[in-house]
């Protein structure tokens, strides 16, 4: 073929641009947004403790430029709007995966309805909105059982509004023995006070039995009873969703960088894929995660999601036992092959880190983390970590949030700030330890650079 | 959503196809491509306010594009810095279908030719974008285009 000939088909070729181009924009300015209303920020892949339910908040801007209808229950484009930063739900609501609930209440001058529900056999995902006298402002919510125990055990955040808009909830499910409930309460509580100031805390009650003195416990509430406005809703589930899955068994071992790791199986659900996994016990190393990925006969690829749960770490909190990935459930692939292409682990006697606030310094400091700043202000010690972006844009838990003294005593960090420099290849992790004089601490590590393979292991699940 | 937003939003959709079809030319791949384009778009809304010069807006988001593009091919350790304009011998990018030639010129080579040719953007707005003389490019671009075979407007 001539050669300019071939240039020009060439760019015909390139005019074709990829559907999911068209959420870029507003998944972007979504991003920007949900930053600016929470003064911590973190992206990163969210490593839970292997806790039984895990709440994680997205807090969704609207990009549409007409705000919902005072009265209306939204129409279904603001819902796909509103879920276009996870491709696999974005499907899910593309293939009618959803309930349409549009109950609204209203308390004097602030209404709050919750439009829609999205519910499969490991995650609920709520979405409501708030019509308020204010641009924005603060709500906390609470999840019930029948039976009035929470079942949203433990994480609560106090998370931001803005007045029209659709925001979301998601529970996910990371146990398979706990099933999605039949029926239960949400209960919302609504903070209108023209004087709101973005701000974030994090609570926590559930960490292990040693007090935690380092949490902070009251949440970011103002005096500002006359603010709040309560709602009780009473949602139902539908069975034909709450039982939804597709299970793969694998139960193959395979060996990496001398690490026994037994796959077990794939969970696939309209909402996530679920890899299941265990680390043997005489490894010389924790497996804290795995770089995996799946594609199907069609060449598409499924990656760990860009929000909410990426992976779990088994009851001590050392190696990984799940990984998640977008959902190929709404897809026509007849095959779906696993891909693991690198691996993150830390030798076993190298895990724990001892302050020596002398030399500025923690001992086992891994590859690609060093220790930017180290003081002492009336016995409070303040460190920062640095750490290096192995990917563009990523940030990650260099250490746990749980550190130890001399007896074994159990603390927690309850909060720490992560800081990025967009044109740096580094970020920063600042942690604060307060009686600093009375132990010797040590902190667990979370992180190792990553050992990529020459050669990916490919494994067919399906 | 505010004036500067809606702004913003019309720019970037007008521009979103063509920072696609860049990043897929120099990072070879869908996904790293959307990733890219979704990364700068983040990044440009964030540091808008740093934009001093509005009508140099394309310019600015494409360079915040190619940098993207870059990191992440060093976090890929492909990338191969530029540093001496190598001699090919021409039968090499000849016996070559159009788009490998294209993939084994030199980092800058390729840059020039995906900018001008394959996403229409001025002489001006190349060199303003990867910071070099206008003459440079224009010598470079005919360089590539020799390379590659393509009788093409050097304008």
């Amino acid at each position: 073929m001539n050669r300019n000939n071939e240039f020009q088909e060439l760019k015909k070729e390139l005019e074709e641009t990829p559907f999911e181009l068209e959420y870029s924009i507003s998944k972007a300015i979504s991003r920007v947004k949900k930053q600016k209303r929470y003064d911590l920020f973190w992206k990163t892949p969210l490593i839970t403790l292997g806790s039984v339910l895990i709440i994680f908040i997205s807090a969704v801007n609207l990009f549409p430029k007409v705000a919902l209808a005072m009265s209306d229950v939204p129409l279904l484009k603001y819902l796909i709007i509103a879920v276009s930063f996870d491709p696999s739900l974005r499907l899910a609501v593309e293939h009618d995966y959803y309930q349409v609930l549009g109950e609204r209440q209203t308390q004097g001058d602030v209404s709050a309805t919750v439009d829609y529900m999205i519910v499969d056999a490991g995650r609920i995902s709520l979405f409501f909105h708030v019509d308020a006298p204010v641009k924005e402002g603060i709500y906390s919510f609470e999840l019930l059982n029948d039976d009035g125990t929470p079942f949203s055990a433990g994480i609560f955040y106090d998370t931001g509004y803005v007045s029209g808009e659709l925001e979301s909830i998601t529970i996910e499910f990371l146990e398979k023995a706990v099933t999605i409930p039949t029926d239960f309460t949400f209960h919302l509580t609504v903070n209108s006070d023209p004087n709101f100031k973005s701000s974030m805390e994090v609570s926590s009650d559930q960490i292990s039995p040693a007090p935690s003195q380092n949490s902070p416990v009251s949440n970011s509430t103002q005096d500002t009873a006359e603010f709040e406005h309560s709602f009780t809703f009473r949602i139902h589930t539908d069975q034909s969703f709450r039982q939804t899955v597709a299970t793969y068994p694998i139960n193959q071992y395979v060996t990496i960088s001398n690490q026994k790791i037994y796959l077990e199986q794939l969970d696939i659900y309209p909402t996530k894929t679920g890899l299941s996994l265990s680390c043997d016990k005489d490894n010389g190393a924790v497996v804290y995660n795995l770089n995996v990925y799946f594609k199907d006969e069609n060449g598409k690829l499924y990656k760990n999601p860009t929000n909410g749960v990426t992976a779990t770490l088994d009851s001590e909190a050392n190696n990984i036992n799940s990984i998640y990935f977008a959902s190929s459930y709404f897809s026509t692939s007849k095959h779906i092959t696993m891909y693991i292409t690198g691996i993150n682990i830390i030798p076993k006697e190298k895990l724990y880190g001892e302050i020596d606030y002398e030399h500025k310094t923690i001992t086992n400091l891994p590859e690609n983390i060093m220790i930017d700043t180290m003081t002492l202000k009336d016995d409070t010690l303040t460190f920062t970590l640095k750490g290096y972006r192995e990917k563009a844009s990523n940030a990650y838990e260099m250490i746990h949030s749980r550190y130890w003294d001399e007896t074994d005593q159990l603390y927690s960090f309850g909060s720490w700030s992560t800081g990025v420099n967009d044109s740096s290849d580094y970020f920063t992790s600042t942690y604060k330890i307060p009686d600093f004089s009375k132990h010797q601490y040590r902190i667990k590590w979370g992180y190792a650079p990553t050992i990529h393979l020459d050669t990916p292991i490919e494994i067919q699940v399906k | 959503m505010n004036r500067s937003e809606d702004k913003f939003i019309i720019q970037m959709d007008a521009m979103k196809q063509q920072l696609y079809r860049i990043a897929f030319l120099y990072l070879k791949n869908e996904s790293s491509a959307l990733e890219a384009v979704d990364e700068t778009i983040y990044l440009s809304y964030k540091n808008l306010k740093k934009l001093r010069e509005p009508q140099f807006f394309k310019t600015w988001v494409t360079r915040i594009l190619i940098n993207v593009c870059k990191k992440e091919l060093r976090h890929k350790k492909k990338e191969e810095l530029l540093e001496v304009l190598p001699e090919q011998g021409h039968e090499d990018y000849d016996s070559l279908p159009l788009k490998e030639a294209i993939s084994k010129l030199p980092g800058e080579l390729q840059l020039i030719i995906n900018l001008r040719y394959f996403n229409d953007y001025t002489l001006a707005e190349t060199a303003k974008i990867l910071k070099l003389p206008q003459g440079t490019v224009a010598t470079r671009q005919r360089k590539a285009l020799s390379l590659l075979r393509l009788e093409l407007e050097v304008e």
